[in-house]
């Protein structure tokens, strides 16, 4: 079940309903009944994968509870190894496996060795890269002491399968959104209002933005040859938009359904294209990614309290490994490379060769967003070879013409009236880039908001793509 | 809880407008017949003994569920199906016998859909008719053309209208095509339609008496037939594109044109299926005009394929005890293209010549009607049997 398909609002609008009746003294009642909404939620995309989530649930309910009761630092080690290597297997099985199969049969090939490998046609479980992370943090945290386990086996349960981040985030911490399931919820205007009002704007980006955006950029990307370089180049903008506007918009839609139930999720995108470095970038961009791979991946392998040398390679590995859980193509490797080496300079470069601090903003934000978006292409491309040759094509490819005008057909508005929504989504990001959401509206009068909500819907409703498409997220 | 329920009444205050916008449209949409569900519509087609014609204007064209449900409930001893090319079959056509008709015209867009729709006659899901008449298009035997897909058993009785995604875009093509107004102006279902003697469901059929009669046949709209009434001469008014698309090899149908032997065996694989449930099956080729059959005749690229195409079907079926007619233009039924709506779909009365000889070519003592009774005669008026 997708966010933006008729069956999740009819679905939410069930799962509201039932909540809400059930006294808030019921709490484990209440988590039962987000339990096994979870289940049915993910269930409706295949329910032999929920057997996967179960599996991983119980792994980590149980090491969580022999964790608390062992003292012995040998035993908690081997606890924790049977987590990870648990959910980690699963994830290399499922995601991973075919992956470096075909990578060690084309390594043979080259060195002139005939190969004949194995190879398994496994189905990608929707989101098993996001909740396997989510559980793993829980027995990692309670490893280092930082959390106790829970005891409440319904709750764990219901921690692991939320359905609001289940498939595409944000990847929670166990010590920010267990605790919630274990204390009373209430209702607020104020947390069902801001929950409306994030789900109304993520569903407007997702539709209306991501959505119009791939119909052109997959007609570019899927012939490059047939266009010019400029629109090629245009194209890879679009993709820079396309990719925010359908991440940020399922993490919008996340919060907000969440919020419905009365939780509150971390905030997964602040504004990440105002970005003025490349730091800067990744505080505002999937957010909940990042400070997992820093606090689980970065800082373990030695952080920045290491010389250079040693910062270096930590950041390296980092953005190589975030790379790769992207998704199991060499692409996804060489873009979190590319995000790894715009690190580089501020680690190996004195200080003093920093642009001073009046330009900083101007000269970062035109150093930084060009080489993301140039780096998208690795991301979105099919092989580093389709990459490569995109972006060839982006320098010899001829510009001045355009043959854009060709893909009208496949997007619901005018080109031009979508490029003024997507300025015009910057521009209202820009105005309330203090507020988690935009249509965050306190000091506007009742009818003033409401026009504006109207205005969103209007545009959903005239110009949306209504077909369902997954969102790009989902596939990692 | 008292928070709650403010909440969801200031929801619904804000919800209004557009529920109550929804809530218009929803109701034009049945009060014109357009949401109605094929089952109902087949009901509709049991309670009216007048001339029916429907067609929703807004759900899409499922011929498979609205044809299949009307073919349970009405029950028709004889059934005709195939494309677009034999929607012009009327029951008509098949006077004096004392039989029901209904034309099944548009079931079937290749051969893998009469597979299908015998496997839903055989597991009891569609009514089994006495009499089965299949009418075939040449690309159907194309290695590389498929059907719909949309006569199997998941498929047959999928109703979009039941579906709340089909009415979301509906909603949001009313809205966003500004046809609000029109709705408004809609006579209601079961009213007559612009001809006068027909009544109609769903919105072309009561705006310009477009859609299907209740016999099954293709109802053309008001504008067409009035031109048809005006001049008799007139060739090419059903799409005039075909014949460019002919002389182009385009279009999908007029490319890679070659006669697989594959697909002639699901053919003759489906007769035997029907036959062994008890059917009488016919088959027949609705004619193309002389000047498309001049162009195969003569294009280079259609020549050899033209020249043998019907070879191994004619072999496949002659080993079921079946003839296929060797006429495939008007000129071989002694008429001329005035006959045709287009370069590919004949007129009515052709349309029921082809059929009588297809029968009577076929007539055995073991049929369970006698096909030499068959006196179907072309009217003076060469695309319409009925002037309606």
């Amino acid at each position: 079940m997708v966010f933006n398909s008729l069956a999740f609002f009819v679905f939410l609008a069930c799962a509201f309903s039932l909540y809400w009746l059930i006294p808030k003294q019921y709490l484990r009642a209440q988590n039962l009944l987000l339990l096994v909404a979870s289940y049915v939620f993910y269930g409706w995309w295949d329910w032999r994968f929920l057997s996967l989530i179960a599996f991983s649930s119980v792994i980590d309910y149980s090491v969580g509870r022999q964790l608390a009761h062992t003292k012995v630092a040998s035993q908690r080690k081997r606890w924790l190894a049977l987590s990870l290597l648990t959910n980690l297997g699963v994830l290399g099985v499922f995601k991973y496996f075919g992956f470096f199969v075909e990578s060690f049969a084309g390594l043979l090939t080259a060195l002139g060795i005939s190969a004949n490998v194995p190879t398994l046609s496994i189905i990608l479980p929707v989101g098993i890269s996001f909740y396997t992370f989510q559980t793993l943090s829980y027995t990692i945290d309670i490893y280092r002491e930082q959390l106790d386990p829970i005891d409440d086996v319904i709750a764990f349960f219901a921690f692991v399968s939320f359905f609001p981040q289940l498939v595409a985030g944000p990847i929670e911490r166990a010590a920010n959104l267990l605790p919630q399931f274990q204390t009373a919820r209430t209702f607020t205007r104020a947390g069902g209002a801001a929950g409306l009002q994030l789900i109304l704007w993520g569903l407007f980006k997702k539709v209306v933005i991501a959505d119009n955006l791939a119909s052109v950029v997959d007609l570019v990307f899927g012939n490059y040859g047939g266009y010019s370089g400029q629109d090629v180049a245009v194209a890879s903008v679009f993709f820079a938009v396309q990719i925010y506007c359908d991440f940020s918009g399922y993490s919008d839609m996340a919060i907000g359904t969440a919020k419905l139930f009365g939780f509150d999720l971390m905030r997964n995108f602040a504004t990440p294209y105002f970005a003025t470095s490349i730091q800067d970038f990744w505080r505002r961009w999937h957010i909940s990614l990042s400070t997992w791979f820093r606090d689980y991946v970065f800082i373990p392998l030695g952080g920045n309290r290491v010389n250079a040398a040693k910062h270096a390679r930590n950041i390296m590995l980092t953005f190589l490994l975030s790379g790769l859980w992207h998704g199991a193509n060499w692409t996804f490797v060489v873009w979190g490379g590319i995000h790894g080496l715009l690190y580089l300079p501020r680690i190996v470069l004195p200080k003093r060769w920093r642009w001073p601090r009046k330009w900083q903003p101007i000269v970062g934000w035109l150093t930084t967003i060009p080489v993301v978006v140039l780096a998208w292409i690795f991301f979105r491309a099919n092989s580093i070879g389709h990459a490569v040759g995109l972006l060839l094509h982006v320098g010899l490819g001829g510009w001045g013409t355009s043959q854009l005008a060709t893909v009208q057909y496949a997007v619901a508005l005018p080109l031009m009236m979508l490029s003024a929504i997507v300025i015009g989504l910057f521009v209202v990001e820009y105005l309330q880039r203090d507020k988690a959401c935009p249509l965050f509206l306190p000091n506007w009068p009742v009818l003033g908001r409401w026009a504006a909500y109207y205005g969103v819907i209007a545009l959903i409703l005239f110009y949306g793509k209504v077909n369902a498409t997954p969102f790009i997220y989902f596939q990692f | 809880m008292n928070v709650l329920l403010r909440f969801l009444w200031r929801g619904l205050l804000f919800s209004l407008p557009l529920l109550a916008l929804i809530g218009y449209i929803e109701w034009h949409l049945f009060r014109t017949g357009d949401s109605w569900s094929g089952s109902r519509i087949a009901q509709a087609h049991l309670a009216r003994e007048a001339e029916l014609i429907f067609a929703r204007g807004y759900f899409g064209q499922q011929f498979n569920v609205d044809k299949t449900a009307i073919i349970n409930a009405v029950q028709p001893d004889i059934v005709v199906l195939g494309s677009s090319r034999v929607m012009q079959v009327r029951a008509d056509s098949f006077k004096p016998l004392a039989a029901s008709v209904y034309n099944g015209g548009g079931l079937l867009q290749g051969i893998e859909d009469l597979a299908d729709y015998v496997t839903l006659v055989e597991t009891g899901q569609v009514h089994q008719s006495q009499v089965i008449v299949i009418g075939i298009d040449p690309w159907w035997f194309r290695p590389d053309y498929s059907g719909y897909g949309w006569l199997t058993p998941t498929e047959y009785a999928a109703d979009d209208v039941q579906t709340l995604a089909a009415h979301a875009l509906v909603w949001r093509d009313l809205m966003t095509q500004r046809q609000l107004g029109t709705l408004r102006t809609l006579p209601s279902a079961l009213q007559l339609t612009p001809l006068d003697n027909t009544v109609g469901i769903g919105w072309p059929a009561l705006l310009d008496a477009e859609g299907f009669h209740s016999d099954g046949s293709n109802a053309y709209d008001a504008e067409l037939v009035a031109i048809t009434q005006q001049d008799s001469t007139v060739t090419n008014l059903g799409d005039p594109q075909s014949i460019a698309n002919i002389q182009a090899h385009g279009a999908k149908r007029f490319q890679n044109l070659a006669t697989d032997a594959a697909k002639v065996q699901i053919l003759t694989e489906s007769i035997q299926r029907l036959q062994a449930q008890g059917s009488k099956v016919y088959v027949f080729v609705p004619p193309f005009t002389d000047e498309a059959v001049a162009i195969f005749e003569t294009d280079p690229v259609y020549q050899a394929w033209w020249a043998t195409w019907l070879e191994p079907i004619d072999a496949g079926i002659a080993g079921l005890g079946l003839t296929l007619p060797d006429a495939l233009a008007p000129a071989d039924y002694g008429l001329d293209d005035t006959y045709m709506w287009d370069a590919i779909h004949p007129g009515e009365p052709l349309s029921g010549l082809a059929l009588q000889t297809a029968l009577q070519a076929n007539a055995t003592a073991d049929s369970p009607y006698d096909w030499t009774q068959l006196t179907f005669t072309p009217p003076a008026t060469p695309l319409l049997i009925n002037a309606r």
